[in-house]
Parts: structure tokens; C-alpha cells; sequence
């Protein structure tokens, strides 16, 4: 297990809301649908990778389950920035940008490929986490995401001996670059988390169970608190996390 | 030039700030500490110190804020002349240590931190990434905070000035406070939460009050003696100029000793008798477990001829004694938090009353040099070493944590039962070729 402090709350968060698909809806026409074109977005894949990445975060859930979501980024209109383990695309790039990439909503929109999708607010103002995007972007001291992306690689490659990396600190590479941008605000979004692993899980964990944390920060925390209690909306299409075989899937079709 | 902000000493109702102007002129200007409450004016006198060449100075206060409720953290910002210039964030102290299942009390401890071997801000980075379950309510930096001797070459072949030691010195504390980039930086440190301080030798020079094999000017009384004013009165204004401090998390208690600034060269005392008597007196009169700070392993033997040239330890004292003595005579258990040799190690034993004493040693968070790089030993088989009349030697266990890298710990204490849960977690500087973040000791069954 992950040392994850449980909320006190007995109930979740009512700012934040499930949000049911509608028949053949896409997650950019979910989005579109919610107006929701800034946050701290969440996405959970079935793909191979992100089931892997989801069943790794279930060191940090009580029940042991798998976790809805295998990435986390920020949304900025029809874009977001995350660090992807998919779409590394020109490797002399990823050290340039720290990692870091600019990806399209619409490619991560399909239902059968991305079925879980949330859109959660930590910040007062968006326009200065676009700013902390690009420090992180440009500084790698503040976070090494490369060294993050290469032990989750190796992770869901099973590539030698490499066990979970959550169990050793490191956190995935997307929900470090949330958080790391979100801390450059002075906006925690992780208060149960006590060891170093930023994962999608955690976040999620801390909208749907800290609000009250939220809530007394907030106050304390003034004059200059830039962190709000969070809100936003979710759509899980697939609760059991299970890998669909999408590319055999295809090349069988064709044969 | 900037304004500083670091919390020091915080109770459960009140916090005491240390907000300092490093080349500024606060007493020509309007200063405010905004804070959730309210605005509170900054009037009045403040401590200033210049140097006798006129080209730096420090303007500093200790700011108290009162009415603060318990277990809170709040935000604080220094606005000068209506601009926002620092801020800082300070966790007051809960009245009772925290039950399980809720956050425990968490104390930073770190030690021997040379700015110039982090020139990335790493120490800052790593605090930076803390995640929020593991950060600090309070610090604790147990010695060589900066290393004034340092680089050792420059003081080996030339002897300085006054003026010069002022100069030197203070721009090392300079660039130690300031020391601040994107999420990195001593600064983000000091900033974020209460700052216990105790001195070691590096905050005077390696072995200070005896001659420092490299350092000239110590080898003659008179250079010595300059060297401990300049260096003496910049660690008061910006460090602590209390040798003990206390605090208590109900049952815990608290008690951060200073072994370094009154120290003696014939090797009779580490602090003055009555500095002495007062650490007695709160060991005797322990309500509960208590945590004693000191600039030095107790569990250790006397250093020997090699003293000379390297550093006297507590042990080389006529005071180690009295200390052994009323540390034997504690009726509850004692957690020792310090550093000073490079390593990290934890090692316990039982005392002959059947409480437990636990040493935590945190060093470095950045090496001042790769010679110095610590030889990590298990602690010695017996506590105490040699002998002393009328005090029976306990066997001593070092537990499995073993560091030589840079790093500092955390220490999570939470109330279970009538016992205090204790559990050590150590926090490799990132970036710096170490790897580990985690638990790595826990208390077996508790303080008690």
C-alpha cells in the first residue's frame, strides 16, 4: 500500500458531479457539452499502457481496486498540457520541453479508447497555471519529467526488473506536471498523499474528498490564496478497468 | 535587495517571525505583515547591523503574532510601502498530538547545508516536492546551516581583516537566505513553516571555540576572538538568539540546546551550567516522551588525539557526564535529533529504567566538500562508551538506515493509545544522484 491519509468526510464532494455521457458522445463533445474549457483534466484509457497505469494506482485506493483514470493534465480550450507516455513522437524533443507537449483533446475523445473523462477546478485563475506551464516547460530543476517518463516506460513495457513506481516514489509524469504547476501557485492537490507519488488517483481522491480541506485553507490561507474549493464534472463509461485490444482489433478486421 | 520572511518559534496560539531586510532601509519606509486576520503595521524599532565598511546591513525583528488558533496554517505577506515584497506560511502548533488517521505532527530535520555546493537550489527543490502529508509543521536545522570556513583553501593561507570576516560572512548568509529559483532554493525552506535553529562549529569555523587546522585565523587568541564576535552576532540576528528553546505538542516535548556557541576550548563545557541545568531540569520533569536537540551524537565515544585537527564531540566534554547521567535518569522515552558527520543513521537503546533513547542523525543536505564526504559506522556497541561512575553501559542497536548523500528526514509523531507513534522518513536531495524517499524507521511499539 501507498501511505494515503483517508479524509474525514463521510461524503464526497457535491461540487463535484457526475456527468453522464450522452448515446455516442465523444469526450470533446462531452466537454463541449459542459462548457468546460479550462482545469485540471483527467482521463482514463483502456489501451494496454493505461490499464496498466490504472492498476498501478490502486495501491493508493482503499479498496485495492484499480483506478478510474491513467492520466492527468491541464486543459487550455481544445488542447492540453500534460506529459504523455504515448505520442513521445521525436525523442531530442522530450528533453527540450522537459517532457512536456501540447496534446489535442480530440485525440483523446473516442469513448471506446479513452471511456473515463473528468474536468476538475483547484485555481482562482487559470491564466497564471498557463504561466507555471511554461517554467516547467523551460526549467527542468523544478521537475525532472524525463527521469519520470522513463521509469513509467519501463514500467509499462515491463521492461527488466521494473516494478511499480508509485511503490518507490516516483509519480507519473502527467500528474507531476499538474502538480508541480499547481505548487508554483501555492495550490496543494494532494493533502493525503504523504510519499512522493503524484499520480491521477490522488488528485481525484482530493476533489472528491478534501473539500473541507479546501475549505479551511482557503480561509486561513488568505490575503493571497490563489486555490478554490474544488469543483468540476466526470463521466465514467468503463468502472472496471480492462484492457481493450484496440490495435488486434483492427488488424483482425482487415484480415 | 530583498526582504526576508522565516518563521522562527510558534506555539498553538502565537507565532513569532523573523522578517528581515538585507540592504534595505525598513525605518524610510512603510512595512505591513498581512496575514488572514488583518494587517499588522510594522512601526517601531528594528535591530539593525552594518558593517564597518557601510556596504551591507541588516534590519531584522522578531515579529510576534498573537490570537492564532491551534493547528492552523496561515499565510503571511510583507508588503513594503504597499507592495507585496515576501511572504511565508507558518503552521501554529496543535494543542495534542494528532490520533490516528490524522495528519501527525511532522518535524523537518536537517543539518550542514553549504550553499555553494548547491548552486541549483536543490535542498528547496526537494522541499518543494514534499507531498503535502509528509510536509513539516516545524523545522528543525541542528547545525552548520552555513558554512563560514568555507572554501577552506581561502582560509587556510591568508588571515582577514574585521572588515573582511564581516564582509565574507555576511555574504554567505546572504546568498544562503536568498537563495531562491522556480521551486527551489534554501529560501522556499525557510519560508514555509516554523525554523528551530542550533549552531555547529561551521557556523564559526571547523571546531570552533579550539583552532581550526585550516583556518589561520584562529591559530592566534586574537583572531579567534574577532571571528567569534562577527560570526557570533550574525547567527543571533539571523538564525536564534536563544541557546535553548521549547516547545510541546501534549505529551511530547521539545528542547533544542545549543552545544556549539558556549562552548569551551579546555573541553569542560559544551553550554553554560545553567544552559546545562535547564536541559536537567526539563529530562527530570518530563510529562511524556521528549525530543532533545543538540548540535552532536550522544552516542558516541571520546574523539582522541584526532580532536585536534578534526572536531571535538560532546563526548570530549567534562559536561558529557552530567548528560549521560540525566539522560540514564529519564522516566520516559527521549528521541536525540542532530547531525554534524555526514551520515545518517538511526541507533537506540534501552536505558536502565526501561525507557528508550533514540538517536536520529540527518547530514548533510548539501556536502560543503567531497573530502568531507561522511564514512557512515554503525553507532557504538555501548552507551556510554567508557566509563562513568555510578552510570551502567547499555547495549546500543543501530538500526538498518544508512546515508551518505545528501538528504534531510521528516518525523511523524501521532498519539496511539497512551504512546507516541513515531516513524522517521528519509528524503534524498533530488537530483543528486540519491534515490530513496520513504520510512525508514519506526519506533517499535511507540514512545512512551
Amino acid at each position: 500500500m501507498i501511505s494515503v491519509r483517508q479524509s474525514p468526510e463521510a461524503k464526497g464532494n457535491r461540487q463535484l458531479q457526475h456527468e453522464p455521457p450522452q448515446p455516442g458522445e465523444t469526450n470533446s463533445q462531452w466537454l463541449a457539452r459542459l462548457k468546460q474549457r479550462e482545469g485540471v483534466l483527467l482521463i482514463g484509457g483502456s489501451a494496454l499502457a493505461h490499464f496498466r497505469i490504472r492498476v498501478a494506482q490502486s495501491h493508493l485506493r482503499k479498496d485495492l481496486l484499480p483506478s478510474f483514470w491513467s492520466l492527468a493534465g491541464i486543459l487550455d480550450g481544445d488542447r492540453f498540457s500534460t506529459a504523455p507516455l504515448d505520442g513521445l513522437g521525436d525523442a531530442s524533443l522530450v528533453p527540450l520541453n522537459n517532457g512536456v507537449q501540447t496534446c489535442r483533446v480530440a485525440d483523446y475523445s473516442e469513448p471506446e479508447r479513452y471511456p473515463n473523462i473528468a474536468v476538475l477546478h483547484f485555481a482562482k485563475d487559470p491564466a497564471a497555471l498557463r504561466e507555471n506551464i511554461k517554467r516547467v516547460q523551460s526549467d527542468r530543476s523544478i521537475i525532472d519529467l524525463p527521469a519520470l517518463i522513463l521509469e513509467w516506460l519501463g514500467f509499462v513495457w515491463g521492461a527488466g526488473q521494473r516494478g511499480n513506481p508509485l511503490l518507490q516514489g516516483h509519480g507519473l509524469p502527467g500528474a507531476a506536471l499538474v502538480e508541480a504547476v499547481h505548487g508554483l501557485s501555492r495550490i496543494e492537490l494532494t493533502p493525503g498523499l504523504s510519499s512522493a507519488s503524484s499520480c491521477p488517483e490522488a488528485i481525484w481522491q482530493s476533489a472528491k474528498w478534501w473539500r473541507s480541506y479546501y475549505q479551511e485553507t482557503a480561509g486561513a490561507t488568505a490575503p493571497t490564496h490563489a486555490g478554490a474549493v474544488p469543483s468540476g464534472y466526470y463521466a465514467i463509461r468503463q468502472e472496471a478497468a480492462a484492457a481493450v485490444e484496440h490495435e488486434r482489433k483492427k488488424r483482425r478486421v482487415k484480415s | 535587495m530583498p526582504y526576508v520572511l522565516a518563521p522562527a518559534a510558534v506555539s498553538s496560539r502565537e507565532a513569532l517571525v523573523w522578517i528581515g531586510g538585507i540592504n534595505e532601509n525598513p525605518a524610510g519606509a512603510r512595512l505591513e505583515l498581512a496575514h488572514p486576520g488583518g494587517t499588522e503595521p510594522l512601526g517601531g524599532a528594528w535591530d539593525r547591523w552594518a558593517s564597518r565598511n557601510g556596504q551591507y546591513s541588516l534590519d531584522h525583528r522578531r515579529f510576534p503574532l498573537r490570537g492564532l488558533a491551534p493547528g492552523n496554517a496561515y499565510a503571511l505577506e510583507l508588503r513594503v510601502n504597499g507592495q507585496a515584497r515576501a511572504s511565508a506560511t507558518v503552521m501554529t502548533l496543535p494543542e495534542r498530538l494528532p490520533t490516528a488517521g490524522q495528519r501527525p505532527f511532522t518535524v523537518l530535520l536537517g543539518s550542514c547545508f553549504c550553499v555553494a555546493k548547491d548552486g541549483a537550489g536543490r535542498v528547496g527543490n526537494t522541499f518543494f516536492h514534499l507531498p503535502a502529508g509528509a510536509r513539516p509543521d516545524v523545522k528543525i536545522l541542528c547545525g552548520d546551516q552555513v558554512y563560514l570556513d568555507s572554501p577552506w583553501t581561502h582560509y587556510l593561507f591568508a588571515t582577514h581583516s574585521p572588515e573582511e570576516l564581516e564582509a565574507e560572512f555576511f555574504e554567505n548568509y546572504f546568498r544562503t537566505w536568498t537563495q531562491r529559483g522556480p521551486a527551489s532554493g534554501f529560501q522556499l525552506l525557510l519560508e514555509s513553516g516554523a525554523n528551530y535553529f542550533a549552531s555547529d562549529d561551521h557556523e564559526f569555523w571547523n571546531n570552533a571555540p579550539n583552532k581550526g587546522a585550516y583556518v589561520a585565523d584562529t591559530w592566534l587568541p586574537g583572531g579567534s576572538r574577532r571571528w567569534l564576535e562577527v560570526a557570533g552576532g550574525l547567527f543571533r540576528r539571523f538564525q536564534t538568539d536563544a541557546t535553548i528553546a521549547r516547545f510541546e505538542v501534549s505529551p511530547l516535548s521539545f528542547c533544542i540546546a545549543d552545544t556549539r556557541v558556549n562552548r569551551s576550548t579546555d573541553r569542560t563545557q559544551f553550554m553554560t551550567p545553567a544552559e546545562l541545568g535547564q536541559v536537567e531540569q526539563w529530562l527530570a520533569s518530563l510529562p511524556g516522551p521528549g525530543v532533545l536537540v543538540l548540535g552532536q551524537p550522544v552516542l558516541t565515544g571520546k574523539t582522541g588525539i584526532r580532536g585536534h585537527l578534526g572536531d571535538w564531540g560532546l563526548a570530549d566534554f567534562d559536561q558529557y557526564t552530567p548528560l549521560v547521567r540525566a539522560l540514564h535518569a529519564a522516566r520516559h522515552s527521549i528521541v536525540v535529533l542532530t547531525g554534524d558527520v555526514h551520515f545518517g543513521r538511526v541507533a537506540s537503546c534501552r536505558l536502565p529504567l526501561g525507557c528508550d533513547l533514540i538517536e536520529v542523525v540527518s547530514s548533510p543536505m548539501a556536502l560543503v566538500d567531497s573530502k568531507a564526504k561522511g564514512k557512515w559506522g554503525p553507532a557504538p556497541a555501548l552507551f556510554p562508551v567508557f566509563d562513568i561512575p555510578g552510570v551502567r553501559k547499555v547495549p546500543v542497536r543501530t538500526e538498518d538506515f544508512s546515508s551518505t548523500q545528501d538528504h534531510f528526514l521528516t518525523l511523524e509523531f501521532s498519539a496511539v493509545g497512551g504512546r507516541v507513534r513515531m516513524v522517521v522518513k528519509a528524503w534524498s536531495i533530488l537530483g543528486q544522484g540519491g534515490s530513496f524517499a520513504g520510512v525508514v524507521y519506526e519506533a517499535p511499539g511507540g514512545l512512551s
